[in-house]
């Protein structure tokens, strides 16, 4: 009987051991294809089997890292630090790329580049999340660089031409990126998410027939994908067939009730089906969402205008002309950036205020924040953010910022 | 023309910031498939079918021309003057009932850096009759200008009797000045018929002009002597001649956005056969870096108070809707483009605006306003739901089912046609690229034939044109008349270095069609006229213009398309001056001339 207990014991946690190593397994398999929320409902068991194991701790840590999960990432390596008696080079590298994530990049990239040098194991990981960094930040030149680093070492990897896709749209190259795109989408055909966004390219490219096979294959494998259905509907509207455009639209309203290119469409087709009061609310919440969304204005215009609000139209018709320079004024300015690096904080602070302007507030205050590293005692970026914190409240930081200007 | 990108992407108007924020790995949309729920349907159109609609008849027709724009020089220049080619005018010079064909001549580059800039002649073919012209050019003075003065590098022409003699002029534009011609009895020994003498400078025309395009007569201020608008379009010069490229190294022609838009003229008639310049006056937007890159202009009533008013395709910049306020003897627009919702596309840009027209595809009485436009940009129909306080019009394209036409065309010479005589105005676009070396495209493009399959609903029918819709060309200007007096409406296309095409319309015979041809006492403009058909229990609109399509003057008489009707209840002209006439026992399948103040149609002459 004690003997069978032993065997059922020894069975069950030999069973349970085999369950945590496979779970440790899809964790590093998650983190690996880029899906550390999955890594992270796996890992807690992961700890608990193995407490005192540093690699499992750098796992979590790397799993809350790439959540932005900063407090819970740095709890896990400073327990690494305390098994391993220091930082070893691979914790050393977590801290790093926190570091890179959390505002440091400029410090800490060459220091992680050489871990690429070194041809490290985790060298797409870096690159990645170098990547990551600079296109959060908008910063499109390094971004771009280090992409290109990423595709060099690794010409397979499906994200690195998925990124470098956006990142080239961005710098106004729109062919360069399509091209990445459907790189990636040989790489690994099932990226939906990239096959939608190079059907949408062709959408706003008015060429409704190379979108479609895209968005066939894609609602294929899901026929209640939002974004898909809701390019579908532009095609359809694209094509002039504007009732099965509204069905897919609505349907993909109901879904993705925030979506402002959706919204807009359907206000699109409320005009033309004489319902301009309708268009005006779903434009005004297109516009709430963002404010910066030039489109949608000018169809507020056309919408005010065939209520004869005029008044109102002239006014959002001011607005939109004002958006579109300072647009474009950012995209030049962002672009040139890419293309010429100029580390002058006259140029950033142009670029942070342009972007407060539309509103785009954490891009603004980075690039503010970039003039003050060129320049602590940039007077304009100062003033400009005391006047920032001042509207939002925070006194305290307006007020450091008013006193660098006394000085 | 338009931007240098290839494609342009929507984010172009916003920065999508709220993208890379939901960026990153994992992200995806939560969504799960449903069981036993179809993909829905994309099925590719269909190829549509039927007899070809047009005919090309220009070997047989004796027009052996081409437009000559001089880019074979060594070194190439590049220059953007030579992007814009020429157009087509259609004009009864001889008062036969015959439409004769004008076509600008272009011009080349000389001189011991090849920086000279000078003209071809262009060229006056006679119609015949049966399809066959002679060029009669020589013959009636137009190789030559006044004073002996040289041919100037020239595109486009438009139509009109400017001095109500009964007899139409012509006007000729391009680099650094226009010619006017008078058209006058041939009184020189041995000679007899009618031929035209280069009147710029009595006329007041031969001075202010820097690079004129197309043109349109109109009578603004409401004296019945038809005054001028003339576009101008960017201040290139071999003094400012930038580099530009597409691809990063290959040499091109530079867009428009590397030059400064000019302004436009207009000019009022004086009714003693000269102008007066009142640009200064008028209420002209200034030219500019974004402002004023003139191609295209129509001249058309658009809110129904009988006064012309002025449309302009500007180039990759805000296109003009100027109101007319005139009073008489002053001329007063007011520009409300933007707030009446033409100036920009469906999504608030500016595009590469070449032609332009206005047509009733719905049949709803009100002109609609038609726009070809650039590569990645669609064809701009605007629907008029203006008051006659307000202008006000919303974006169709998509609606009208003209955004099939996609995306790859570069469009110039356009107009609204009832090429099938079914009651229904259908739509033709002469398309070509600008540039000489476009990126993922052809320099050559296929026309486009759009058919209105009712009530403003489109469709692409290209294939169903003929031999010349299935092959691509490098098009400019294009004229729609009837060349035979059939009821068909025939087209004229111009190109660049390649022949003129003559396109006889085969449509059909079995639908009905009436002619109407419009004139007022002492041969007043009728430009701001509108002419309502009713048949079948339904109204038809035209609308008299002035200018259209792309440097280019079109028939001006309006062909109804019947289809099987057999009967026309009456037909009502409201004439600029607010009068409205109608008459009753008209047949099918004639022109008439419906004469303001006679009560009985005269048949036109043919």
């Amino acid at each position: 009987m004690l003997l069978v207990l032993v065997v059922l014991l020894v069975g069950g946690a030999g069973g349970f051991y085999g369950y945590a190593v496979r779970e440790w397994r899809g964790a590093v398999a998650a983190i690996r294809d880029g899906r550390p929320a999955d890594a992270r409902k796996k890992l807690p068991l992961c700890l608990s089997v193995w407490p005192k194991d540093p690699d499992v701790h750098r796992l979590a840590a790397r799993a809350a890292r790439m959540s932005r999960d900063y407090p819970v990432a740095e709890e896990h390596l400073n327990i690494c630090l305390k098994l391993e008696h220091g930082a070893s080079e691979d914790t050393q590298l977590e801290f790093l790329l926190m570091r890179a994530q959390t505002g440091e990049v400029e410090e800490v990239a060459p220091l992680l580049f050489a871990y690429i040098e070194r041809q490290h194991p985790d060298a797409p990981m870096i690159l990645e999340t170098i990547s990551l960094v600079y296109m959060y930040h908008l910063r499109y030149g390094p971004a771009h660089f280090a992409l290109n680093r990423w595709i060099d070492e690794f010409p397979d990897s499906a994200r690195a031409h998925h990124y470098r896709g956006w990142v080239l749209e961005r710098l106004n190259q729109p062919k360069l990126a399509l091209d990445d795109y459907l790189r990636a989408l040989d790489l690994k055909p099932d990226l939906d998410q990239v096959r939608v966004r190079v059907a949408e390219m062709h959408l706003e490219d008015k060429d409704p027939e190379k979108a479609l096979p895209h968005l066939e294959i894609v609602l294929g494998r899901d026929p209640e994908r939002s974004d898909a259905l809701a390019a579908l509907g532009r095609c359809r509207f694209l094509q002039g067939r504007h009732a099965e455009a509204r069905q897919l639209l609505e349907a993909a309203a109901a879904k993705l009730p925030d979506n402002g290119p959706v919204l807009l469409d359907l206000a699109r087709l409320d005009i033309t089906d004489n319902q301009p009061a309708r268009a005006e609310e779903r434009l005004r919440r297109a516009l709430a969402l963002d404010p910066a969304d030039t489109e949608a204005r000018y169809v507020l215009v056309t919408a005010l205008q065939f209520q004869n609000k005029q008044a109102e139209a002239v006014a959002e018709l001011a607005e939109h002309e004002r958006h579109k320079l300072l647009l474009e004024r950012a995209n030049h300015l962002l672009q040139e950036e890419a293309r010429r690096p100029s580390r002058d904080p006259k140029v950033a602070f142009e670029i942070g205020s342009l972007l407060l302007q539309i509103r785009q507030e954490k891009q603004g205050l980075y690039w503010m924040d970039e003039a003050l590293s060129w320049d602590p005692s940039h007077r304009p970026t100062h003033k400009a953010l005391a006047e920032y914190f001042e509207q939002k409240g925070d006194e305290v930081r307006a007020a450091a910022h008013r006193r660098q200007l006394i000085k | 023309m338009g931007s240098c990108h290839a494609l342009a992407p929507r984010w172009a108007g916003m920065l999508l910031v709220a993208g890379i924020l939901a960026f990153g790995p994992g992200c995806s949309p939560k969504s799960t498939p449903a069981a036993g729920t179809a993909a829905p349907s994309v099925a590719p159109a269909t190829e549509p079918s039927g007899p070809d609609l047009f005919e090309d008849v220009t070997r047989t027709s004796q027009i052996d021309f081409a437009y000559r724009n001089g880019e074979e020089v060594q070194p190439p220049h590049l220059a953007i003057l030579e992007s814009l080619g020429g157009g087509v005018g259609l004009i009864d010079f001889d008062g036969d009932g015959l439409l004769d064909i004008y076509l600008p001549g272009g011009g080349y580059f000389d001189g011991p850096k090849k920086q000279e800039i000078h003209g071809h002649p262009g060229r006056l073919y006679r119609n015949l009759g049966g399809f066959k012209f002679s060029d009669v050019t020589e013959q009636v003075g137009l190789n030559t200008l006044a004073d002996g003065k040289p041919w100037f590098y020239n595109h486009g022409v438009e139509v009109a009797d400017y001095d109500r003699d009964g007899w139409p002029d012509l006007l000729v534009t391009g680099w650094g000045r226009v010619a006017l011609f008078h058209n006058e009895p041939d009184l020189r020994p041995g000679m007899g018929g009618r031929h035209f003498v280069d009147v710029s400078a009595k006329a007041g025309l031969d001075r202010g002009i820097t690079w004129a395009t197309s043109a349109a007569f109109a009578d603004f201020d409401g004296d019945g002597y038809p005054d001028l608008y003339i576009c101008q379009y960017v201040d290139w010069s071999f003094a400012n001649h930038p580099a530009c490229n597409y691809d990063g190294k290959t040499p091109d022609v530079c867009p428009p956005k590397s030059f400064k838009g000019l302004p436009h003229k207009v000019y009022r008639n004086n009714g003693n056969g000269t102008f007066t310049d009142v640009s200064a006056d008028a209420g002209l937007k200034p030219g500019g870096p974004r402002a004023s890159k003139g191609l295209g202009v129509l001249a058309v009533d658009v809110n129904l108070d009988g006064k012309p008013d002025v449309y302009v395709a500007n180039d990759t910049v805000d296109k003009f809707l100027y109101m007319n306020k005139s009073t008489p003897g002053r001329i007063q627009f007011a520009e409300v483009g933007q707030i009446a919702g033409v100036a920009l596309d469906g999504g608030g840009q500016a595009n590469g605006s070449m032609g332009v027209d206005a047509g009733d595809p719905d049949g709803n009485g009100m002109p609609y306003l038609w726009v070809t436009n650039y590569e990645h940009e669609l064809p701009a129909l605007y629907k008029n739901q203006s008051t006659r306080d307000r202008a006000l019009f919303m974006f169709y394209t998509s609606r009208s089912g003209i955004g099939a036409v996609g995306h790859t065309y570069v469009g110039w010479g356009t107009g609204f046609v009832d090429v099938d005589r079914d009651g229904w105005e259908d739509l033709f676009i002469a398309n070509g690229h600008a540039i000489r070396y476009p990126t993922g495209g052809d320099r050559q493009q296929k026309p486009v034939l759009l058919r209105n399959q009712g009530a403003g609903k489109f469709e692409v029918v290209t294939p169903r044109g003929g031999e010349y819709f299935n092959k691509p060309h490098l098009a400019r200007g294009a004229a729609l008349g009837d060349l035979d007096n059939d009821g068909r409406v025939d087209l004229v296309v111009s190109h660049i270095n390649q022949p003129v095409a003559v396109l006889r319309n085969v449509a059909p015979e079995g639908n009905q069609w009436i002619g109407v041809q419009l004139a007022r006492p002492d041969h007043a403009d009728c430009v701001g006229a509108r002419v309502v058909l009713e048949s079948a229990g339904r109204k038809q609109t035209r609308f008299a213009k002035g200018g259209g399509s792309y440097l280019s003057s079109p028939d001006r008489r309006f062909v109804f398309g019947l289809g099987t009707a057999t009967a026309i209840e009456k037909v009502t002209v409201v004439w600029p001056d607010g009068k409205e006439e109608s008459w009753t026992g008209l047949k099918p399948g004639a022109y008439y001339e419906l004469r303001q103040g006679e009560k009985e149609p005269r048949a036109a002459k043919k």
